[in-house]
């Protein structure tokens, strides 16, 4: 037969030990110690002599492992009354029970101190860690691309994403070339707490990380447009009033706005159109100057921003500012490729290029038409008025066509006073009308000293063709050339069409 | 029954259940998930995650040929405790444990980095407190599933030929 108070007992340790781990830890802890108290008790009743002292030792070992030097008093007091009430005292006894207590708490703050220090070396090692494998993605990524926008979504994703840095809105701004003022550019994020949580579930759904979502090329493109309608409608002064970003903007680092200040303006305009009631502005440098800005906040977690946070995006802030720095080169020179130097219009190395593509729409069925134009008596306008006025006729001569042309028209420098227009999805009877009036236009227009020329005025002569079906692109040349050629053997200052089909 | 057999026998099942303090842990945490999601109308399929905030001990990609011959079945999930009476769940490690040699770390997940995006939506409404929001992370992160999961993703992303 089981003693009942025995029964007790076990059912009072079983149920403790199994039902502490419902409890929050601090009474997971206690719920254990009265455990150990529970079998004192019931040990002591027995009264089996050391082996009462060995337990009582652990029970003020247990309590003062898991509250310190609390647990250590409380348990000594305890477990000494208990003992004083049922039987004497013992110097020996007192001393190993403060022994245990000592031990307990030696251990205790050992542990804590251990459990501490490795608790911060995993996190910033984790970090460190994170953030490595996020300017890793990023360095490959960046190197796909030329292309600014895809650039930069690239950086605010890392900067946004769960499997990034992890902000819940970033927007950017970039720096006019004028370097006076920040205009709201492009931004990722939610407009509200629903909203985000509901993308991230998405985002969460297709299980991808950060290097796969960058790997998925045609899923680099904004999304949140009401966020960036919004924020491509701020432009901010950077060369007078003193704010947020101008502070940015000097001290050259970022800077956490955790409250706002009413006496900010840019600030209040930020906290009005995004509801935002702390974020953080980082500076984005290239060579000690300040190309943009990013604004992050979290505007669904409300997670508190921290300057190791905010740090780690001066890495991404600075990759991205020599991104755009050599993107912005890389189209500038590719504009270059295609640019007539002199007069700001196409060359003909683009012309050749848009001729090649028109063509095979024009075998689609499109309309298609030529328009060769040269300036009469050149070689005498250059001789009497120098080459450097000459250069001068031509630009005006590229304005001119330029300001007669319109939709996909292309006006191009063919080379020397020759100029080319391509005029695509147009009759020919409405490229007859472009190329009168780029004649009478330049006809009419005062060139510097016209009047020394042989027809009193400078003009041009105009040689026009339009595609027909199974026409070459040198047949369609030589038809426009042919034209032109016609024109100037027939008096000059005039626009021809040819005629004669497709040879 | 002698004094002594019963002394033995109450503290036989205290140590038993300080020896089984994990086991006892990862059941009741279980079912207090699996009655808290019932209450609120959930089941455990409802939980989404991604793999996004695991960080990799290893380059990534990488050309270790120990790391890249290794099969799936050489990968192992370990769960990580704080102490060993009070155990609480503080991260996972995927590691590769091939024969004749020691374990090489190669994931690591920490639990408060594991977050599930319904429990943040539960979090704000104020529905769930941070305890149990933690008790959920942990329930999920140590399903037999998820932890099958984890394994094939962190074996997807060694093989992974992104940058190749």
């Amino acid at each position: 037969m089981v003693p009942l108070e025995f029964a007790i007992a076990a059912l009072i340790i079983l149920a403790g030990s199994i039902s502490r781990f419902y409890l929050p830890l601090i009474w997971n802890k206690l719920l254990l110690c009265v455990v150990l108290i529970v079998i004192v008790i019931a040990v002591s009743r027995q009264d089996t002599g050391q082996y009462t002292l060995i337990l009582n030792v652990l029970c003020v070992l247990l309590a003062s492992y898991s509250f310190s030097w609390y647990g250590a008093i409380s348990s000594i007091c305890l477990v000494t009354g208990l003992i004083f009430v049922n039987d004497e005292l013992h110097w020996n006894f007192i001393l190993g029970l403060l022994l245990a207590g000592g031990a307990g708490t030696f251990i205790y703050t050992k542990n804590k101190q251990k459990h501490a220090a490795s608790t911060e070396w995993v996190s910033q090692l984790y970090k460190q860690s994170r953030q490595l494998s996020i300017l890793k993605d990023i360095g490959f990524a960046i190197q796909s691309t030329m292309e600014v926008e895809k650039l930069l979504h690239i950086i605010l994703t890392a900067i946004t994403a769960g499997y990034g840095l992890g902000f819940n809105r970033a927007l950017l701004f970039l720096m006019d070339e004028q370097g006076t003022r920040l205009k709201g550019e492009v931004g990722i994020g939610s407009m509200s707490v629903k909203e985000g949580i509901s993308t991230w579930n998405s985002v969460v759904q297709r299980r991808m990380n950060l290097g796969d979502f960058i790997a998925v090329k045609k899923e680099a493109q904004f999304r949140d447009e009401r966020l960036i309608n919004l924020l491509r409608g701020i432009e901010i002064p950077m060369d007078s009033s003193a704010h947020v970003f101008r502070q940015v903007q000097t001290n050259k680092r970022p800077y956490i706005v955790n409250t706002i200040d009413d006496q900010d303006p840019v600030q209040m305009r930020l906290a009005e159109m995004f509801g935002m009631s702390s974020f953080a502005v980082v500076p984005m440098l290239t060579q000690g100057k300040m190309l943009g800005a990013i604004i992050v906040d979290n505007n669904v977690n409300h997670h508190p921003l921290d300057m190791e946070e905010i740090d780690s995006i001066i890495p991404l802030a600075s990759q991205a500012s020599v991104a755009i720095e050599n993107s912005r080169l890389y189209e500038k020179m590719q504009q270059m490729s295609i640019t007539d130097g002199l007069t700001g219009l196409y060359n003909q190395r683009y012309y050749q290029e848009t001729l090649n593509k028109l063509l095979v729409e024009a075998d689609a069925g499109c309309e298609l038409s030529l328009i060769i134009a040269d300036i009469d008596f050149f070689k005498h306008y250059n001789d009497t008025n120098g080459h450097l006025e000459g250069n001068n006729a031509l630009i005006d001569l590229a304005k001119i066509m330029t300001k007669s042309v319109q939709g996909a028209q292309v006006p191009c420098r063919f080379g020397g006073e020759e100029f080319v227009v391509l005029l695509p999805y147009v009759t020919s009877d409405e490229a007859l009308i472009v190329a009168e009036k780029i004649r009478s236009a330049v006809e009419t227009h005062a060139f510097n000293n016209g009047k020394a020329q042989p027809m009193g005025k400078l003009t041009v002569s105009v040689g026009l063709a339009s595609y027909v079906p199974g026409m070459s692109m040198q047949q369609l040349q030589d038809n426009a050339d042919t034209a032109l050629y016609e024109a100037k053997r027939t008096g000059k200052n005039r626009v021809v069409v040819h005629r004669g089909g497709g040879s | 029954m002698d004094a002594t057999v019963e002394s033995v026998v109450l503290l036989g099942v205290f140590v038993i259940g300080l020896l089984f303090s994990k086991a006892i842990y990862r059941w009741s945490n279980g079912l207090v998930v699996r009655v808290k999601l019932k209450k609120l109308g959930y089941e455990q399929k409802d939980l989404n995650f991604s793999y996004d905030r695991v960080v990799y001990t290893v380059s990534l990609p990488t050309n270790r040929p120990d790391i890249m011959g290794a099969d799936k079945g050489d990968f192992r999930f370990v769960e990580e405790y704080d102490s060993w009476i009070y155990p609480q769940l503080s991260g996972v490690r995927i590691e590769l444990n091939q024969e004749q040699e020691n374990p090489k770390l190669i994931a690591y997940l920490p639990i408060e980095q594991f977050r599930l995006p319904l429990l943040d939506q539960l979090l704000v409404d104020r529905v769930i407190s941070g305890e149990t929001y933690r008790r959920i992370c942990i329930y999920k992160l140590i399903l037999p599933s998820t932890r099958n999961e984890m394994i094939d993703e962190v074996y997807k992303q060694i093989h992974n030929k992104r940058f190749s």
